[in-house]
């Protein structure tokens, strides 16, 4: 187990650049996953740690070594791919030793740790199977397997559930989390499911377009986002973003609309457009004089617990998540207001989160 | 076929039928002249059911020859066409598949120019370059020799590229995956790329074997003696022009012991080789 410091890590192809530049310091037993939409350079920034991909800049130390120079068999880390990668003409015990037969590691010592790794994914009964005899999920816990009998100082974890199907996906979910309970061996994983991000993560780095938009726990990466695309991207369903400019009473949007709100956050806003943001969870349903918002529903989706209502105002859509018995019926107005203190703004321009506390000129 | 009527499949059975009559006869007859005796091959209407001197002229000509034309022992000529067809096939899967290799996993200046000069090598035969190849080789004293029998041919552009397109199906988390075990290129090329390719492998030592065995214009060019004749060049030396009259006995028996090994390297590899067909692992 180590620590891993990714320090200025910049990748260029050609000159497409796929990292901009990223700073990341992960702490011994952390676990820290990385999210964002495809081609943000997630799998690129993961491929620079397991040194698969060698950096246009920057240096990541693993442990106290600098580790840019080495083979990734070199770097003592281990890395679940997300197409499992298992060698299809070896059995599940050759597949999982092979990293250690390399190494030269003397054969009862093998043994004991396939069959230990074995035991801690339930793998005991398919140690003698080829890769094609097995499930998907079978073959996610050999690839885990493979990298747990390493023992090595990091895993990585590159989409390792995203070929799963949505069953198995949330069972392989908690027992990851279990794993890394027991193992706690620092894991960076990367995934853009947001739902095993906010579920896995002790930290969360969100990525755009080569950088790291915001890095931060579940916890605040959802409830204050840096940026509007966190605030966009993380979360289910999206954040309401509207913009508008505010003035006394609320906001008042470019078609000649308004929103009422009456929330004493506007204040230091007042007189300048901003990205104001709403989640849909925030959001309670009313009647539509007073109500902040109304709009017409257009759409009624029943999730058991919640219900989502698709609802549009002139252009703008609006989404809310209610409880159950609140949803309104198709095509009736209906007025939405947001709670108070749940409101995020963003600058227009450069999409950063705007806090009340340094007000910018 | 969407059709299914009885006088439909009748009529296919037949055409079926004649088309392996066609290609069954020939081998017919030269089994059954391998079975006569000498007269017996030159009567009129030659007969087409077999006689009872198989054993008796399949032990001539593999111990002594014929007695008029060639008295080399075809055996000789099994071992040297053996030699010669194992050589090739296993020397130009050798080759080929470490140079698919080089030019799909690695990146070195002129890759691409390599893999050109390759492919553009498809494009010449043995018999193109004949006169050329045959003056190096008897320049490097190696006429009459297995070497100058195998080495011009061992290279093999067509095995190279299939062996480079079946390389570029393997999935690059592999090749990756076994980075991050810490193996090497060799390694992963020994561990993995290599018991993948079995099928691959298996097929083309097939078509090799078979190509190298029926060799013709080459060793016919290069040997002299007869202690280094292939039997395909023993059967060409056997049928005498001029006074002596042919053995055809014998000619048909050499034939038929010729025909043999292709034919057996075929059936035991092919059932090796559909078996690893049918359980493609990628």
């Amino acid at each position: 187990m180590a620590k891993v410091a990714l320090r200025g890590v910049r990748k260029l192809y050609g000159s497409q650049v796929a990292i901009e530049s990223v700073d990341l310091e992960i702490a011994d037993g952390e676990f820290v996953v990385i999210v964002g939409p495809s081609g943000c350079g997630k799998s690129t920034l993961l491929r620079c740690v397991a040194g698969l991909e060698t950096l246009s800049g920057g240096s990541i130390h693993i442990g106290e070594r600098d580790v840019g120079g080495l083979e990734p068999g070199e770097r003592n880390v281990a890395m679940v791919f997300q197409n499992y990668a298992l060698y299809p003409h070896m059995t599940v015990f050759e597949n999982m030793s092979y990293g250690l037969r390399i190494r030269r590691m003397p054969k009862s010592e093998i043994a004991a740790r396939v069959d230990r790794a074995a035991g801690i994914l339930g793998l005991g009964e398919l140690l003698g199977r080829r890769p094609r005899e097995l499930s998907g999920g079978q073959r996610q816990r050999v690839a885990m397997g493979r990298a747990i009998v390493r023992d090595p100082e990091v895993f990585l974890f590159d989409e390792p559930l995203s070929n799963l199907d949505a069953k198995l996906r949330s069972q392989m979910r908690i027992e990851l989390r279990k794993l890394h309970g027991r193992l706690a061996t620092t894991s960076l994983y990367v995934t853009h499911d947001q739902v095993e991000a906010m579920t896995l993560a002790n930290r969360i780095v969100v990525m755009n377009a080569g950088r790291a938009e915001q890095i931060g726990s579940p916890a605040e990466v959802h409830g204050r986002p840096a940026s509007r695309f966190v605030a966009g991207f993380i979360g289910s369903p999206a954040m309401n973003i509207v913009r508008g400019r505010i003035d006394e009473r609320g906001l008042a949007l470019p078609d000649g609309g308004r929103i009422d709100l009456a929330d004493p956050a506007l204040r230091p806003w007042v007189g300048r457009e901003v990205d104001v943001g709403m989640r849909p969870e925030h959001l309670r349903p009313g009647p539509t004089e007073g109500a902040a918002i109304v709009a017409t529903v257009e759409l009624v989706e029943m999730l058991g617990a919640d219900t989502i209502v698709h609802a549009r105002r002139g252009d703008t859509q609006f989404v809310a998540r209610l409880h159950e018995g609140e949803a309104p019926a198709l095509d009736q107005q209906v007025g939405l207001t947001p709670m108070a203190g749940t409101l995020h703004f963003f600058d227009p321009e450069t999409g950063r989160r705007l806090e009340a506390g340094h007000r910018e000129p | 076929m969407v059709e299914n009527r009885r006088g439909f499949r009748i009529a296919c059975h037949l055409i079926l039928l004649a088309g392996v009559a066609i290609v069954a006869f020939p081998v017919w007859l030269t089994f059954v002249g391998a079975t006569l005796t000498a007269e017996e091959i030159l009567a009129a209407p030659m007969p087409v059911v077999p006689g009872d001197r198989l054993v008796e002229n399949m032990s001539t000509v593999l111990s002594s020859g014929t007695e008029r034309a060639s008295s080399a022992p075809v055996s000789t000529m099994l071992f040297n066409s053996l030699v010669m067809a194992l050589v090739i096939a296993i020397g130009k899967i050798v080759i080929s598949m470490l140079s698919a290799f080089a030019i799909v996993y690695f990146r070195f200046p002129f890759r691409v120019t390599a893999f050109w000069l390759i492919f553009v090598t498809l494009m010449l035969p043995v018999e193109v370059r004949i006169v050329p190849t045959f003056q190096v080789v008897s320049d490097l004293g190696l006429l009459d020799s297995y070497a100058g029998l195998t080495l011009p041919l061992i290279a093999s552009a067509t095995a190279t590229f299939m062996f480079r397109q079946f390389f570029m199906t393997v999935p690059d988390e592999l090749v990756e995956a076994a980075r991050m075990d810490g193996a090497g290129p060799m390694r992963f090329f020994f561990d993995i790329l290599l018991p993948l390719s079995r099928t691959h492998i298996a097929a083309l030592f097939v078509i090799l074997f078979v190509y190298g065995w029926n060799q013709y214009l080459w060793p016919l060019l290069i040997t002299t003696q007869e202690s280094m004749y292939t039997v395909v060049i023993g059967i060409k030396r056997m049928i005498t022009g001029g006074d002596a009259a042919t053995e055809w006995h014998l000619v048909m028996a050499t034939a038929i012991l010729a025909l043999l090994p292709p034919a057996l390297v075929v059936l035991l590899m092919h059932r090796w080789f559909v078996k690893g067909v049918v359980e493609t692992e990628k």
